[in-house]
């Protein structure tokens, strides 16, 4: 890791995960376990995500859609399936050690860690929207695939 | 931005004033309490009024499961009430699956919807407790002496809405029968839940338009007998562009050896029709005697989620028209709940089939002492008895280009007990074969999320909920075996996994068993071959590279 904040979350990369699951979790209206698929599947995705966050890899940007295409089939309005991505900047600022401390984050150092979130939250609400049309494309696919022999004649 | 989306405004109130079990609105009450919301994507069409006519069903009307009212018949409380007891008197194992369940939880966490969805009414213990706890309100005298104590409740609207969501969210792919210590089969359960919401009305236009065509045409999509065959026999045209060979499937031909029944997707819909030609490449193959109906032209049986009446209806053009044909015994394609129907019930419904001989393979001689009673064999028993007896001339490296794995359909695993068959001839067709991960197959199959009537489009999210677990396994062998085919021998996983495919495992396509051997295939007189029956190159064979045979 590159940055102040990035080395932050390397060094207490367990407790953050651990949390961050867990917030991840709380958003389903139903208790879900984590050795659930839906879980188990969360859980890698933001593994990855806090593994690589400090840039937009291919491997982050994969386990970003992991974890959107899940949300994507929740019967949750995207404002609350997506917020707790936003929780990590809590949790990060939580597990700092306070001001004039050793490795405490600066100002610029918070500013920069929040235009990081940002963007990421822009990059899963991207996702999250593609899964959300990728299922609609799917209906129309499914509904020409069942009538294949159909169309097929009515096209000569 | 789309005129449907809430405003935050909106959202924020809802959050702040409607009760959630996360903010501890539930604590002090009980399970049932907690109230059923219908939403947009979690909740199927009903049936339309002129498809209840049709069947002469009740309580015909235009309604939604999101409005209000249902507009249930007067009368609706004592119509379920009396349903319910007379099927507890005709169905002894409805009355021991209802008296039976200790609640040890056993199956809680093996069914897919709840895996999917995480929640607790999906828990196939707590789903038969929604009738059973109407059950013993109603009936046994100790629990009405109990009452209070007992976890009994009244019939309300409530509780129809609610029989009404959960029900289907149940695929009555019975995996958590596999764990139950009784043996208590939930997909019987929500079969009888299904009829009794029948009863009244509350239905679902995807099982029961289905239903309503075939009592009328014999197949799913209402198709008549001219339309029927001109789509095989332009399967047949494609098998000839392909191949060289032309094959002449003959139709209502009596006197034949054979009636061969498969459901109708595989004749109208992709992928199931590659699948068709595979079989239409065997049976030209072998030189079987055989003939397609074009009355009994469904495989499927929709009567099996809507009333025993009317699954044993539908059933029962299978036997007549193999008694107006003539044929000795019957070889079934490739379904699901076709054969749950035809292993398990026909025998006692429709038959016995006394016309019928004791099916034996024409080409190795077998007799299939296990269909002595249906009369009615199995395709995969049939193809794999085939391979065994070196019977049919096939080239694997036809499929050199498929990496695949299979798919355990519930109603064929669990439902008759077949396992090793299809994989006996999936392994004799394609050198390329990795199993998943063994919780997640042969009887512990995960269902595909869409069995039973659910596979329509409004129910897509809930769909893929339910189907979350089959493709977390099939991802597994993705990235571990580089798997990109998953086989499959039942038609409704043929329409709904491509579906679920490339929602969670993109790069995965579904084959039927049978399109893959209509690939392995050497057949006499053919033309060289390049292209698999989907007409994608296959590797090795691409024009202008010698072909080793």
């Amino acid at each position: 890791m590159r940055t102040a904040w990035g080395k932050l979350i390397q060094e207490n990369r367990e407790k953050i995960l651990d949390r961050w699951i867990e917030k991840g979790l709380s958003i389903f209206s139903e208790k879900i376990g984590r050795s659930t698929p839906i879980g188990e599947s969360l859980s890698e995705g933001l593994s990855i995500m806090l593994d690589g966050i400090e840039e937009n890899s291919k491997g982050f940007m994969a386990a970003v859609n992991q974890i959107a295409r899940i949300l994507a089939v929740q019967p949750l309005p995207p404002s609350k399936a997506l917020v707790f991505f936003l929780e990590l900047k809590t949790i990060l600022f939580e597990t700092a050690p306070k001001e004039n401390k050793k490795n405490a984050l600066t100002q610029a150092d918070r500013d920069a860690f929040q235009t990081r979130i940002e963007e990421i939250m822009f990059v899963a609400f991207d996702c999250y929207m593609a899964n959300r049309e990728k299922i609609y494309q799917l209906k129309v696919e499914e509904s020409k695939r069942q009538a294949f022999m159909l169309l097929r004649r009515a096209q000569g | 931005m789309s005129k449907y989306a809430p405003k935050v405004s909106e959202l924020k109130k809802e959050f702040d004033e409607k009760p959630s079990i996360l903010k501890g609105h539930y604590l002090d009450k009980d399970w049932w309490d907690i109230p059923v919301e219908f939403r947009e994507g979690n909740w199927c069409f009903p049936a339309k009024p002129e498809v209840l006519e049709s069947l002469g069903f009740a309580n015909p009307r235009k309604w939604a499961a999101t409005d209000l009212d249902w507009k249930l018949p007067s009368g609706w409380e004592k119509t379920i009430s009396e349903g319910l007891k007379s099927r507890l008197k005709k169905y002894r194992s409805l009355k021991l699956f209802l008296d039976t369940c200790v609640r040890c939880g056993a199956c809680a966490d093996k069914c897919h919807f709840f895996l999917g969805t995480g929640d607790p009414k999906n828990m196939p213990v707590v789903r038969a407790e929604l009738i059973r706890s109407v059950y013993r309100n109603d009936f046994p005298l100790a629990e009405k002496i109990l009452k209070g104590f007992s976890g009994s409740r009244k019939l309300t609207a409530e509780v129809i809405k609610e029989w009404h969501m959960y029900f289907n969210q149940c695929t009555e792919c019975r995996r958590c029968s596999v764990f139950c210590p009784f043996g208590i089969d939930t997909a019987e359960i929500t079969m009888l839940a299904r009829e009794l919401l029948n009863l009244i009305g509350v239905n679902n236009n995807w099982i029961l338009e289905p239903v309503s065509n075939c009592n009328r045409t014999g197949n799913h999509l209402g198709i008549e007998p001219h339309t029927f065959v001109q789509n095989i026999e332009s399967l047949a045209e494609d098998i000839e562009d392909l191949t060289g060979v032309k094959v002449e499937p003959t139709f209502n031909r009596k006197g034949a050896e054979v009636l061969f029944i498969t459901p109708s997707g595989d004749v109208f819909g992709d992928p199931g029709v590659y699948t068709m030609m595979g079989y239409m490449l065997l049976f030209h193959h072998i030189g079987l005697d055989y003939t397609i109906s074009t009355y009994a032209s469904e495989g499927g049986n929709f009567g099996m989620f809507t009333s025993n009446d009317m699954m044993k209806k539908l059933n029962a053009k299978m036997y007549h028209e193999a008694k107006r044909l003539g044929v000795k015994w019957i070889l079934g394609g490739e379904c699901g709940h076709m054969w749950r129907v035809v292993h398990q019930y026909m025998d006692t419904m429709n038959g016995p089939a006394d016309f019928l001989e004791q099916p034996v393979s024409p080409i190795t001689g077998t007799k299939f002492t296990n269909a002595a009673s249906t009369k009615m064999v199995h395709i995969a028993e049939f193809t794999a008895d085939l391979i065994h007896h070196k019977k049919l001339k096939l080239d694997p490296t036809r499929n050199d280009h498929l990496r695949t794995t299979f798919h355990d359909s519930c109603n064929i695993a669990r439902g008759m007990g077949m396992f090793d068959e299809p994989r006996y001839v999936l392994q004799s067709v394609c050198k390329s074969f990795h199993e998943m991960p063994e919780n997640t197959i042969r009887e512990q199959t995960f269902c595909c999320g869409s069995g039973s009537g659910l596979n329509t489009e409004e129910y897509m999210d809930i769909r893929m909920r339910g189907g979350l677990p089959r493709a977390n396994a099939v991802k597994h062998v993705k990235e571990k075996h580089t798997v990109n085919s998953l086989v499959t021998i039942c038609a409704i996983d043929r329409a709904s996994l491509p579906t679920l495919m490339k929602y969670w495992v993109p790069g995965v396509s579904v084959y039927g068993l049978h399109e893959l051997v209509g690939n392995a295939l050497v057949m006499q007189g053919e033309k060289k071959r390049t292209e698999d029956l989907r007409e994608n190159p296959m590797a090795g064979f691409e024009d202008g590279e010698e072909d080793d045979d």
